[in-house]
């Protein structure tokens, strides 16, 4: 089947008012290890065509949107399909939005790495030799998964829009086991990336092992009202609250409680938040040269000093609520700060947290709550490895004091700085 | 370590051309065998799985609407074992010329590889069976008009009974997943059914806001469609007293699990951590303590993917292993892992129907399917009596375990408060568990007298991975540090 076939068809389907496809392809390379020994070797190749269909009409004078889609692969019928997406479409009444049309410009971005993509084995067993010959005392690799992936997008629609892009995927997940005399404990490392120079891999493994020996004497968190400051893995989902709620969905479905031009954070003391989308940053994981509709995604000033400035929004959710569309939150880029790192670690003690098992703000509430599996107490000169515990609190109420660092650090989506200071959190340990 | 997490906005199937993928899985299962058999000429043990699924997904909530197919997951994996390790290739192109390509590349790219000094595969029994999940409503059966107005009027049912609601949400999905495994000497189809419906709310009063949801999953048809009145009621009930709930004290107190809360901790406590693969990476503590006392002697628990009608039972796995309930802990003493082929070959234990992957794109694990605490011999009534302060958790959220340390974290949006023996009707939320597996499953006291499931978990591995699991048990009385 071919992309510009099923755009004839779908082009020939008169009671359609408007179309959209994207073909998705994907070649991916896997390599497991087990200790030092392969465990599987994959080969992973797919193909498919995601269609979605719109038809509008009228009724009481009020015009609606009819919508639906599906998923076309290998010998998939078109004309089944789309007789059973009509009829989908034409039960759903949401209100219109307009697809984009041909002439936008796709910046270049950087989310293609043409030596991994030419010779993925290669690369494959380049990272297994580098982590089975890594060395580090007490530590042992006990096994990996590594991932390469080269993912083809063309998208068409009825308006006569096209456009392509080529992406590569590098995922590395490794565990190490830490030993000493009387324990063992052990670390995972996930990193996803699109260029194999952001792997890092030497500082990456080193890290990790001093983790690993680290979390051989941690001792659980201690209970009480902490200053928290959040780094490293901590960091990636941190601010998915003040994301979610700066969204068009949220504000079209009435959960947002962000108000242009309003402080997002009331009694701030501390540094005030400014927070950017940008789907710009080369190598990054939510870098791209067009979103879903085609449409090439802005950079977005969201927050600004604490103050909500601009949503961000698909064509869909711009269109609903009469604002420019920006593409969803692309990766989040926050201003440092005026205190360097050692700054923040006073007065103490202060607990420096960089993993937990998972930290994901409820979108709507913003409770969070996260167990932490790699952190430290700093108490002057005191370092002491925390494992066990949790914190928890509700965004807004946590963060009436907030501190950035002035170091910077770039992650898969995530680019600012290298830690974020919150006082007075709620901590439950030993 | 993995996350189960309730909330699984899933899925659906609509009019499917069912009738091409019928013919064309009964075509593949003597291709697929002819192949095998080719490979197996250059290999020592080679098999191959093709896997379907598809469905509908109905979606109604208070500003949008959505009817849609769920995208297709259609292909074919061909595994083939070395003497050393396994190797697969997989692709989404079923023509016959490119599946024959695709084994024969793989072969090739195995052969200089191969050692015939390894452990060698039983292929089991020869078998050609077909299995199939019975339904009392198909649910192709039913128009795709009904099937949004019976979202529409439970949207709309829910909305009305509080002013507070700002979005309510009403979803119907169907699931049919078709699979065939052939090695040398097993031909095995199984085509399974899931239906499953869930409503979620958003209250806001000024400056607060509560969410949360409700559902079921169950293998089946229409059937299954529509959600209980009851189930509605106590989901506004609950939001709106959440909406209003203060957060609790941190410390140590007599609890309650609810048997969905109690669910959420079978699966987390001696799931993930009895899961062979993490036994083989050193990963899991649990490996070392087989036959010993790990909890209170009141405590069973099973893992089983042959429990009848329940969202994640299957008739055969990944690997062609038929279903079989596994006993993970007897008594209070730990049993037995769960495997999947690679960890039961390695560590020379017992296989168990446990070895899943995601989709054919995705590799075998050991995974978990229905977990769940057995029953005793207590009422909630009995298990409240001689509470004098303390909490019943209800609606979990998600929770996180540590196989290799036995820490454990459990969420709940919902902890109401106990005082001398009965319910005050006070709630706190959110509420966190935090401790050590052996510690909380050591001070169960009572365990109630009667199982329930849930059915709307999935379950990731490492944070992918995702694969259907449900969980369950009766009301468990015990002792745990709440947050």
């Amino acid at each position: 089947m071919l992309l510009s076939e099923i755009a004839d068809y779908l082009s020939s389907v008169k009671e359609l008012t408007a179309w959209e496809v994207t073909q998705l392809k994907r070649c991916a390379y896997q390599l497991y290890t087990v200790f030092q020994d392969v465990e599987n070797i994959r080969e992973v190749t797919s193909e498919e065509f995601q269609v979605k269909v719109y038809l509008t009409y009228e009724r009481d004078g009020q015009s609606f949107l009819g919508e639906s889609s599906f998923v076309l692969t290998g010998d998939d019928l078109l004309g089944p399909k789309i007789k059973s997406a009509l009829e989908m479409a034409r039960l759903i009444a949401n209100q219109p939005f307009s697809l984009p049309v041909p002439g936008p410009v796709y910046p270049t971005i950087e989310t293609f790495d043409t030596k991994v993509a030419v010779d993925p084995a290669y690369y494959l067993e380049h990272i297994r030799k580098y982590l089975i010959t890594f060395s580090s005392p007490g530590i042992r690799l006990s096994s990996s998964e590594i991932f390469i992936a080269e993912i083809t997008y063309n998208l068409l629609n009825s308006n006569g829009l096209s456009a392509s892009r080529r992406e590569t995927e590098i995922m590395l997940d490794f565990v190490f086991l830490a030993k000493n005399k009387d324990k063992e404990g052990e670390i995972e490392c996930l990193k996803r990336c699109r260029l194999y120079d952001d792997l890092n891999m030497a500082p990456t493994l080193n890290q990790y092992a001093a983790y690993a020996r680290d979390m051989l004497t941690a001792e659980p968190a201690p209970t009480g009202l902490y200053d928290v400051i959040f780094a490293e893995e901590a960091l990636d989902t941190f601010l998915n609250y003040f994301i979610a709620q700066a969204g068009g969905q949220a504000a079209y479905q009435g959960w947002s409680q962000f108000k242009e031009n309003e402080p997002i954070l009331s009694n701030t003391k501390g540094e005030r938040l400014t927070l950017i989308s940008d789907p710009f940053l080369p190598g990054s994981m939510k870098s791209k040269s067009f979103d879903e509709n085609g449409l090439p995604p802005e950079k977005v000033l969201v927050v600004e000093n604490n103050i909500f400035r601009n949503r961000t929004a698909n064509k869909r959710y711009a269109d609903y609520l009469g604002i420019k569309p920006t593409g969803d939150f692309a990766n989040v880029v926050v201003s440092p700060g005026d205190y360097s790192l050692k700054d923040l670690m006073s007065p103490a003690p202060v607990l420096h947290l960089l993993k937990f098992s998972t930290f994901e703000p409820n979108p709507v509430t913003g409770a969070f709550s996260g167990e932490i599996r790699v952190g430290y107490l700093i108490d002057g000169d005191k370092r002491v490895p925390i494992k066990g515990g949790s914190i928890s609190g509700t965004m807004s109420k946590a963060m009436q004091e907030i501190y950035f660092s002035q170091e910077t650090t770039k992650r898969a989506a995530y680019s600012g700085p290298l830690a974020i200071k919150v006082c007075n959190v709620n901590v439950a340990g030993r | 370590m993995g996350a189960i997490v309730a909330t699984s906005f899933l899925l659906l199937a609509i009019a499917c051309p069912l009738s091409i993928m019928v013919i064309m899985i009964k075509t593949l299962k003597f291709l697929l065998a002819d192949l095998v058999f080719d490979m197996e000429k250059k290999v020592p043990y080679a098999s191959a799985l093709a896997m379907e699924t598809e469905g509908e997904k109905v979606t109604v909530e208070t500003h949008e609407q959505k009817a849609e197919s769920l995208p297709p997951q259609r292909g074919v994996v061909f595994t083939v074992f070395t003497g050393r390790h396994f190797m697969e290739a997989a692709t989404n192109d079923l023509r016959p010329e490119m599946l024959k390509k695709t084994a024969q590349d793989l072969v090739k790219k195995a052969e200089d590889l191969i050692r015939y000094d390894g452990p060698v595969i039983d292929p089991g029994e020869i078998t050609d069976q077909e299995f199939y999940v019975q339904r009392q409503i198909k649910n192709e059966d039913i128009p795709l008009a009904q099937k949004i107005d019976l979202c529409r009027s439970c949207k709309d049912r829910v909305e009305r009974a509080d002013k507070r609601i700002t979005s309510a949400l009403c979803q119907y999905l169907f699931v049919r997943t078709r699979e065939l495994f052939v090695n040398r000497h097993k031909k095995l189809y199984q085509d399974m059914k899931r239906t499953q419906a869930v409503a979620f709310v958003v209250m806001c009063d000024g400056e607060r806001a509560s969410e949360l949801h409700t559902g079921h999953a169950y293998q089946g048809g229409y059937e299954h469609a529509a959600l209980p009145e009851e189930k509605l009621d106590k989901l506004i009930t609950d939001c709106a007293r959440i909406l209003y709930a203060e957060r609790l004290n941190p410390g140590h107190y007599d609890c309650i699990f609810s048997p969905a809360f109690a669910g959420m901790f079978a699966h987390e406590a001696f799931g993930h951590g009895m899961e062979t693969d993490m036994f083989l990476k050193h990963r899991a503590k649990g490996a070392e303590y087989i036959n010993k006392q790990v909890a209170s002697p009141l405590v069973n628990m099973f893992d089983s993917p042959a429990l009848p009608g329940q969202a994640a039972s299957f008739f055969f796995d990944h690997e062609g292993q038929p279903a079989s309930e596994t006993q993970i802990i007897e008594n209070g003493i730990l049993k037995s892992g769960l495997t999947d082929l690679n960890s039961a070959l390695c560590l020379n234990i017992r296989r168990t129907a446990n070895g899943r992957r995601e989709s054919f794109s995705n590799k075998i694990y050991a995974r978990m399917t229905n977990t769940y605490f057995g029953p005793g011999k207590n009422s909630l009534e009995e298990m409240l009596k001689d509470i004098s302060f303390g909490y019943l958790l209800e609606h979990p959220s998600n929770g996180m375990e540590d196989p290799k340390g036995w820490g454990i974290q459990l969420e709940g949006y919902y902890a109401e408060e106990i005082c001398n023996g009965q319910l005050t009707g006070k709630v706190y939320s959110p509420v966190i568990v935090t401790g050590s597996v052996p510690e909380l499953l050591g001070s169960i006291t009572m365990v109630g007298d009667k199982i329930e499931i849930s059915g709307l978990g999935m379950c990731g591995k490492g944070h992918k991975e995702w694969v259907k699991v449900t969980d369950g048990g009766p009301y468990l009385r015990l002792k745990a540090r709440l947050g």
